[in-house]
């Protein structure tokens, strides 16, 4: 009985592929239980605000944890990595692999751009992308920026921040580090979205997919690893001090860094010491 | 044959899952986006309050705040550049430009939150001196990092009720250049920066939920937090 249903599962298994199936069954259900996670919002719960953003964070206990774990596997692995490659390929270079990642990384920013229903914002993902891989060879070199044609940095969670979702719970990833539900849902979204992947994947390039990826997530290791050295440096509580930094910075790119509509929370006149009821 | 009915199969199994996907999020946000909406229009609101303060302040109080921070700058990069100073001078040079360019107390108020209120007017004294120790031992530690990075002033406009933000970007000489904007109060007649927002975060703002948690964490009492400033 038992065998025959294991050749009835195992015969399943070869004609529908079905552990691809299930892999990307388990990132959607990941994906869907951030997403429902983002809705459910629980007042109370170590909310705070900076700059006019609200903080969420009900899984502190573990996020601190998870946390400490990263700063971990930063020192010892990533951080020499970074510092290596630093050490090794000089910052002309490293400008270059930095174009060449962001050009690759046009057909996402372009379809959240879409989606955000940033007509304007697509248009020039299109303008940059012909340029530089055309004119700037393979996006080696950034012609469009010297245009002033500048690079926008859109993903999946800022388009969910667009169409009215708000974070959810923060969450620190393991390696990943700081994110959110909404953010985090964003991130499994975007790269299930971007056609490179699918390109890559059906043409079994998965290796050159997956080696992309890890170079991509060196050069945003190494464009942070000053900002968090100093982060650190100048605050008591990095954690609080991280988590507060990655909820404005997110709040920055959802407005596109817009200097006419970017709005900085009130400080007040503190001119008389007590004068401070005003500000709760 | 077989395997391209193979991958239509697997692909349309994963579309349909986006599209699962798509709905339940379109689902989700339904009423957050009535929520945004709502707030949208109160942003609308608050947007056309600043253009009319933005006709308040004058052209020439913009350009006067550019100016400004372009002097703050040349002033930082002089002491910085300069190879003939110890590392002692710097700190004088850099002391000074924080006495004559920067707000320490507002900011040094606005930084502790809501715990200014609680603390006696002893408290209050100690936390600011050590805020202001604190800001430049962090910054002393890394005069040693510049590296011939300049500043470019691009913009300038009002800010709040009574503020200016000046825009600007700190260029490497090689690598993308960083936001940097300027906030700036009027103080008895010469502009004092009360904020530094880098890439759209604001150093103010980090400090204070660093503090807040520190104070939290240790059971609402300031006196743990300068604990911490005092270095014990």
């Amino acid at each position: 009985m038992f065998t025959n249903k294991a050749k009835v599962m195992t015969s399943f298994l070869t004609t529908t592929n079905i552990y691809s199936s299930l892999k990307n069954m388990t990132v959607m259900c990941i994906t869907l239980f951030a997403l429902a996670a983002c809705s459910t919002t629980q007042p109370n719960v170590s909310t705070m605000h900076s700059n006019g953003v609200e903080i969420n964070d009900p899984y502190e206990d573990m996020n601190r944890k998870v946390f400490e774990f990263n700063k971990g596997v930063d020192a010892a692995f990533i951080n020499p990595i970074v510092r290596g490659y630093q050490y090794t390929v000089p910052d002309t270079a490293r400008d270059k692999v930095d174009n060449v990642l962001r050009n690759l990384n046009s057909p996402t920013v372009f379809i959240n751009q879409l989606l955000q229903g940033d007509i304007e914002g697509a248009g020039t993902v299109l303008v940059r992308a012909t340029i530089n891989t055309i004119l700037g060879i393979g996006g080696i070199f950034d012609l469009a920026a010297y245009e002033g044609i500048e690079y926008e940095q859109e993903d999946f969670g800022q388009t969910l921040g667009v169409w009215g979702i708000d974070h959810g719970p923060y969450l620190v990833v393991p390696i990943i580090g700081p994110s959110s539900a909404r953010d985090y849902a964003g991130f499994f979204i975007d790269s299930y979205m971007d056609p490179l992947r699918w390109y890559m994947f059906n043409t079994d390039r998965e290796a050159g997919y997956f080696g992309l990826t890890g170079a991509k997530y060196i050069s945003l290791r190494s464009s942070l690893i000053d900002v968090l050295e100093s982060l650190e440096n100048s605050s008591i509580d990095y954690y609080a001090a991280t988590r507060s930094a990655y909820y404005q910075r997110r709040a920055a790119l959802l407005i596109d860094q817009d200097p006419e509509t970017t709005g900085y929370e009130e400080i007040p006149d503190y001119d008389d010491f007590e004068d401070y009821d005003h500000y709760k | 044959m077989t395997i391209t009915n193979k991958k239509t199969k697997n692909m349309s199994y994963k579309a349909r899952l986006f599209l699962l996907a798509t709905a339940t999020t379109c689902l989700f946000s339904l009423p957050h986006a009535q929520a945004a909406s709502i707030k949208a229009s109160g942003l609308n609101t608050q947007i056309a309050s600043t253009s009319i303060t933005q006709i308040a302040v004058e052209a020439h109080d913009l350009e006067k705040a550019q100016k400004f921070v372009n002097n703050v700058a040349a002033e930082g990069i002089g002491f910085l550049s300069d190879s003939t100073l110890t590392q002692d001078q710097r700190i004088t040079e850099f002391k000074k430009l924080l006495q004559n360019s920067f707000d320490m107390k507002t900011i040094g108020i606005f930084t502790l939150g809501k715990y200014w209120r609680q603390a006696t007017p002893e408290q209050k004294k100690e936390y600011l001196s050590l805020f202001e120790k604190m800001i430049i031992d962090v910054y002393a530690s890394r005069f040693g990092e510049y590296s011939g990075e300049e500043l470019v002033v691009t913009n300038a406009r009002a800010e709040g009720k009574r503020d200016i933000l000046v825009n600007s970007e700190v260029q490497a000489q090689n690598g993308q250049a960083i936001k940097v904007d300027w906030r700036l109060r009027d103080r008895k007649g010469s502009f004092k920066v009360i904020d530094v927002i880098v890439e759209g975060v604001s150093m103010s703002v980090t400090q204070r939920s660093d503090f807040s948690s520190v104070i939290q964490r240790g059971g609402g009492n300031i006196e743990v937090l300068l604990k911490h400033l005092r270095g014990e």
